[in-house]
C-alpha cells in the first residue's frame, strides 16, 4: 500500500474536526435532557460505528475510494475525529423527538432527506478543508444514498430498540 | 497471475467465511435465553469499534498485517470483522450473562477465546491476511482484551438506568 502525504501539519483539516467536536458537544451539554442513559448512549455510538464501518469498508483497498486525513495511512488524529459523529447521531434523534416525527410519519421523509443534505454540506467542507480525500472516481453525490440509508436506519433501531411495546 | 486453483481457493475461502458467518448468525437467534437487546447493540456496537480500530491500525498505521487485495478476499475480510467476530462476542456475552454456574461462565469464555483465536488463524491461512510484524501472541493479548471489553461493556449497560433497560 502507498503511502500519498496530503500534509503534514496542523491546519484546517484538523480545526474543522475540533470545532464540530466542540460544537457538537457544546449543543449535546446545552440541551435540556430528555433522554435516558441507554437512548443517549445508543445514539451517540451510532454515528461513530457507521462512520468507522462505511470508511474501514469502502476507503480501503480494494475499493480504496478515499483517504481521510493528512496521509492515506490512518493516524491517530483520524482514529479522535470519529467523535465528531458522536453529538450529530444524538441531535438526529433529539430533534426528531422534539418535532414529535414519530406521529407526523410522512413528515420523517422529508426530515431524513433534509439531513443528508446536511451530511453531504459538512462533507463537502469536508473536502474544502483537507478531511475527506476522495480517489478512484468517487464523487460526493455517491454518499447521499448511504447518508439516506443509514438515517432512516437509525430511525429504524431507535423505535426497535426504545419505542416498541 | 494467479492460477485457476489458486483462484478457486480465493473463492472458496469467501464462501467458508460466509458460511461461518450465518452459522453465528443463526446460534445467537436460536439462544435460549438473551440479555436485553440495548445491551446486545450496545457491545455490538462496541466491539465493532475496537476490532475495527485494531485491524485498521495493524494494517494501515502500523504495517503489521497486510492485506491480499483481491475483492473475494476483502469482503471476507470485512464479512468476518463485521458479522462473525461481533456475532460470536455477542453469543459470549448472551450465554455468560443468563449462565448461573461458574463453570459455564469459564467454558463460554475459553471457548469464545479459541473461536476468536481460529478465526484469526483461518484468516492467515487462506491468505486473507498475512502478519509481517504481527504475532499469534500478539493476536492472544488482543482477543484476551476484547473479551475483557466486552464482558466490562456488557456489564456497564445491563446498570445503566438502574438496570431497567428494554
Amino acid at each position: 500500500m502507498t503511502n500519498i502525504i496530503y500534509d503534514d501539519a496542523f491546519n484546517w483539516n484538523e480545526w474543522t474536526v475540533l470545532i464540530i467536536i466542540s460544537l457538537g458537544f457544546t449543543i449535546f451539554f446545552l440541551l435540556p435532557k430528555k433522554f435516558s442513559s441507554t437512548v443517549t448512549v445508543v445514539n451517540l455510538l451510532y454515528g461513530v460505528v457507521i462512520g468507522l464501518v462505511f470508511d474501514h469498508t469502502i476507503a480501503i483497498e480494494p475499493l480504496d475510494f478515499y483517504d481521510v486525513g493528512d496521509e492515506s495511512k490512518y493516524q491517530l488524529f483520524d482514529l479522535f475525529s470519529y467523535t465528531m459523529y458522536a453529538p450529530v447521531g444524538y441531535l438526529y434523534i433529539y430533534l426528531y423527538e422534539q418535532l414529535q416525527l414519530p406521529e407526523k410519519k410522512y413528515w420523517l421523509i422529508l426530515y431524513i432527506l433534509f439531513w443528508s443534505a446536511v451530511g453531504i454540506g459538512v462533507e463537502y467542507i469536508g473536502i474544502l478543508t483537507g478531511i475527506f480525500h476522495y480517489k478512484n472516481g468517487y464523487k460526493i453525490t455517491y454518499s447521499y444514498p448511504i447518508y439516506l440509508f443509514v438515517q432512516a436506519l437509525q430511525i429504524w433501531l431507535y423505535h426497535y430498540l426504545f419505542k416498541r411495546k | 497471475m494467479i492460477g485457476i486453483r489458486q483462484k478457486e481457493r480465493v473463492y472458496l475461502s469467501l464462501v467458508y467465511i460466509t458460511i461461518t458467518a450465518w452459522l453465528t448468525i443463526l446460534f445467537f437467534a436460536l439462544l435460549p435465553q438473551k440479555v436485553n437487546r440495548v445491551t446486545n447493540v450496545i457491545v455490538f456496537f462496541v466491539t465493532s469499534i475496537v476490532d475495527i480500530n485494531k485491524l485498521t491500525l495493524n494494517i494501515s498505521t502500523f504495517s503489521l498485517i497486510k492485506p491480499i487485495v483481491t475483492y473475494s478476499h476483502w469482503l471476507a475480510l470485512v464479512v468476518y470483522r463485521d458479522i462473525t467476530m461481533s456475532i460470536i462476542l455477542l453469543i459470549f456475552v448472551n450465554v455468560y450473562f443468563t449462565t448461573q454456574a461458574k463453570r459455564g461462565k469459564w467454558g463460554i469464555t475459553i471457548l469464545t477465546f479459541f473461536l476468536l483465536l481460529a478465526g484469526s488463524q483461518v484468516l492467515r491461512a487462506y491468505n486473507i491476511i498475512q502478519y509481517t510484524g504481527w504475532t499469534i501472541y500478539y493476536e492472544i493479548i488482543c482477543i484476551a482484551a476484547l473479551i475483557g471489553i466486552t464482558l466490562l461493556t456488557a456489564r456497564i449497560t445491563t446498570r445503566l438506568d438502574g438496570g431497567k433497560t428494554i
